[in-house]
């Protein structure tokens, strides 16, 4: 099991991570979401024995591994979000160093790395040099590193961005197959909210340095359980509607999309009828209105003000 | 450390612009130094102040007498002996040698002295002249007799020249070689036998030089072959270390660190691949230039290994170099120690160190500062080497190389954080 005690994180005046508390346990898949700034890469490169809390703990199984980092690197796997192998070098030579680096040598590295490749379905490949593979195929020999030594934990920090859907579903199948079929516990991080949704049986929502929500999915999705999300389209902007929407008593939340507005209402019978009003009133045009179950993205949007992408 | 040792020199193997560029660069400056810069020291074209001595323990006059009394004795007809008579007149080598040395057109760029043996022997020593030249006692009638009665052995001028000024000494070594091409012209005019100097071996039956240790010349393509290796590898430190820091930029370092790898070992390997990378890019700039434009001929194997062994000490240098400057790369979190190093600080390592112009013209105080640079302590090192100057000469040269380096090794391990910078 794997616990973080109030952990804090102090950059001159800049506290990034506040009192932050977490635990995985053995074979969970948990998600830690927050927009940019939260503190998650901070609360993971102190999980991950890269930098020193200012205050506070990360127990491995009981034992701090602020005194010996080594028991929580042997068993530890982390995904940065950055890809972090040598452009000149082959798929193969990469993974042959980093495994290099657990203890693996000889016949036992060979197996780790054909295994690793195996797993990400890029063994076809294992001989071209990193600079001229895609950006998915890169993430996917980035994950394949983080696995070689056969680890307990895996931080995944965003492993999808900005690569193709190919290999999006790629890497979420090679999530999904380490954490239920090889039980490996799972730490991930992403801005798609629908990924941690699909991912992971509890999250955690950083925002400011601090954890503002956390839970499985129906529990962080129960806090606007009283709430529905009503998505308006609009023929064409009109701040004045969206000001005179967010006056209304059962409208806890406007928001601009793309194409119109969202809100987050109470469950008020008459809000409909407001809002039709408040449209009529401004002479906005709507052109479409629905009303569904709010989603994680709406909790966020109702706990932080801002939404993941932000 | 192998892994890390792999790795990095997988990494330089296939930076294949940087490679070429390395040593294209320093080939082609070689080329051009070597060449616009060859003839330098004896055209007199270019502004030189090279100063001589002489020493003259010789009497002609008593050494023609002997000739004479020799001649007399000689079991020759009278009218031979009668030419030969004249002929020896005709030569007078100390007489010659001192109008060589002290003439107009030799006067325009070299400043000859004649000096009593010990004075001069001083002056050697303190480098105040770059050679000294020496007309033994007895060599009027060695010479004589060897051009003229064909007697064994022959009559040797003794050239000393300064280990510190080589391409200034040099000048006095062609001069005496240019007499001793009169001494045989003059010879043969007389239609008496010529014996051409074997100097290499240092025995000659006329007109020859002896070479006193640590007295052999060196030519501008040598020079600027040993100048330009010491700078260009200066090179190799910027490019490992700025490798280093693009390692913590893209995270590897990251990954390196999460599997409980030591710090020391990257940076060590850093420091090994810099090694690697001078060591063979030095050798292969020597060898190249020797084969392409004949830097380096004549040389026993015993030369060729103590100038390996000087290569890899230089190596070791920039081993430790790219350790510090990767160390405050990672202090600083930025590439600038790097890059300030390579546009700036390698250039002025070798103009400090005698790469573009010899130590012994630069002011005093700058030259002893490049002696103890990597560049001016390899440089002078491979300088003395070629011109077999004793241990004693080039030892201290590879002390003070050996000083530096530790020096920067024990800067490169206290810079180095102990932490991840963020």
């Amino acid at each position: 099991m794997l616990e973080v005690i109030d952990l804090r994180k102090v950059f001159k005046d800049n506290v990034a991570v506040n009192d932050v508390n977490m635990y995985m346990g053995r074979g969970e898949s948990v998600g830690l979401v927050g927009p940019n700034g939260a503190g998650k890469s901070t609360t993971i490169a102190m999980i991950s024995t890269l930098i020193r809390p200012t205050s506070g703990d990360v127990k491995l199984n009981g034992a701090s591994v602020l005194v010996d980092a080594a028991p929580m690197r042997a068993v530890l796997g982390v995904v940065p979000q950055e890809v972090a192998l040598y452009p000149e070098l082959s798929a193969q030579e990469n993974l042959e160093f980093f495994g290099s680096l657990y203890g693996l040598r000889g016949k036992e590295l060979a197996a780790a790395v054909d295994d690793a490749l195996e797993l990400v379905g890029l063994s076809d490949r294992r001989k071209d040099v990193i600079k001229k593979y895609s950006g998915g195929m890169k993430r996917r020999i980035n994950i394949a590193a983080a696995l070689l030594h056969n680890p307990e934990f895996v931080i995944m920090d965003e492993p999808t961005v900005g690569i193709d859907p190919q290999s999006r579903n790629h890497i979420l199948e090679t999530v999904r197959t380490l954490n239920r079929e090889r039980g490996l516990t799972v730490l991930y991080t992403s801005h798609y909210m629908e990924e941690v949704e699909q991912l992971c049986d509890r999250i955690y929502v950083m925002d400011h340095g601090k954890v503002i929500a956390s839970g499985t999915n129906n529990e962080i999705k129960a806090i606007l359980a009283a709430d529905n999300t009503i998505l308006l389209q609009v023929e064409s902007r009109n701040d004045g509607l969206e000001t005179r929407l967010a006056a209304l008593p059962a409208v806890r939340q406007v928001t601009q999309t793309d194409d119109g507005l969202k809100l987050i209402t109470s469950h008020d019978n008459g809000v409909l009828s407001e809002v039709f009003k408040a449209a009529e009133a401004e002479g906005a045009v709507i052109s479409s209105l629905g009303v569904q179950k709010p989603s994680l993205e709406d909790v966020f949007l109702h706990l932080t003000g801002r939404t993941l992408r932000d | 450390m192998l892994n890390f040792l792999k790795k990095d020199l997988l990494l330089q193997l296939r930076d294949y612009k940087e490679l070429a560029l390395l040593i294209g660069m320093s080939l082609l400056l070689i080329a051009i130094l070597g060449f616009a810069l060859g003839g330098f020291a004896t055209t007199g074209s270019v502004n030189l102040d090279v100063s001589g001595a002489l020493v003259v323990e010789d009497d002609e006059a008593e050494g023609m007498r002997e000739f004479d009394a020799a001649l007399a004795a000689a079991d020759l007809p009278a009218a031979v002996k009668l030419q030969l008579g004249v002929a020896a007149r005709a030569i007078r080598p100390v007489s010659l040698l001192r109008e060589v040395l002290f003439s107009d057109d030799l006067a325009e760029f070299a400043t000859v002295t004649e000096l009593p043996a010990d004075e001069a022997a001083t002056l050697l020593d303190a480098n105040e002249v770059k050679a000294v030249i020496t007309v033994p006692a007895g060599y009027t009638r060695a010479l004589l007799g060897a051009l003229l009665l064909g007697e064994r052995p022959g009559a040797e001028l003794d050239l000393g020249l300064s280990d510190a000024s080589p391409l200034s000494a040099s000048v006095f070594e062609d001069v005496i070689e240019s007499f001793a091409g009169e001494m045989n012209m003059r010879a043969a005019l007389g239609e008496m036998r010529v014996s051409v100097a074997d100097q290499a071996a240092g025995s000659a039956a006329g007109g020859g030089i002896e070479r006193v240790a640590g007295a052999r010349s060196v030519s501008s393509f040598a020079y600027y072959t040993f100048g330009m290796a010491v700078m260009f590898m200066l090179y190799v430190v910027g490019t490992v270390a700025s490798r280093a820091h693009l390692e913590l930029a893209n995270n590897t370092f990251d990954r390196i660190m999460i599997t409980n790898a030591s710090r020391f070992s990257f940076l060590a390997s850093k420091a090994f691949a810099a090694f690697a990378a001078a060591f063979l890019q030095v050798s292969f700039l020597i060898v190249a230039a020797t084969l392409l434009f004949g830097a380096i001929t004549g040389q026993t194997p015993a030369f060729w290994l103590k100038t390996a062994l000087v290569v890899a000490a230089l190596a070791v240098s920039v081993g430790a170099l790219t350790a510090l400057l990767t160390s405050v790369n990672f202090r600083l979190g930025s590439r600038a120690a790097s890059e300030g190093f390579s546009n700036v600080l390698v250039f002025v390592m070798a103009m400090l160190g005698g790469t573009f112009v010899p130590l012994d013209q630069s002011a005093p105080a700058l030259a002893e500062i490049g002696r103890w640079l990597p560049t001016g302590a390899g440089l002078n090192t491979l300088l003395n080497l070629t011109m077999g100057s004793p241990a004693a000469v080039w030892v201290p040269n590879l002390l003070r190389l050996a000083v530096f380096t530790v020096v920067v090794l024990v800067a490169a391990l206290v810079v180095f954080p102990k932490r991840r910078v963020i």
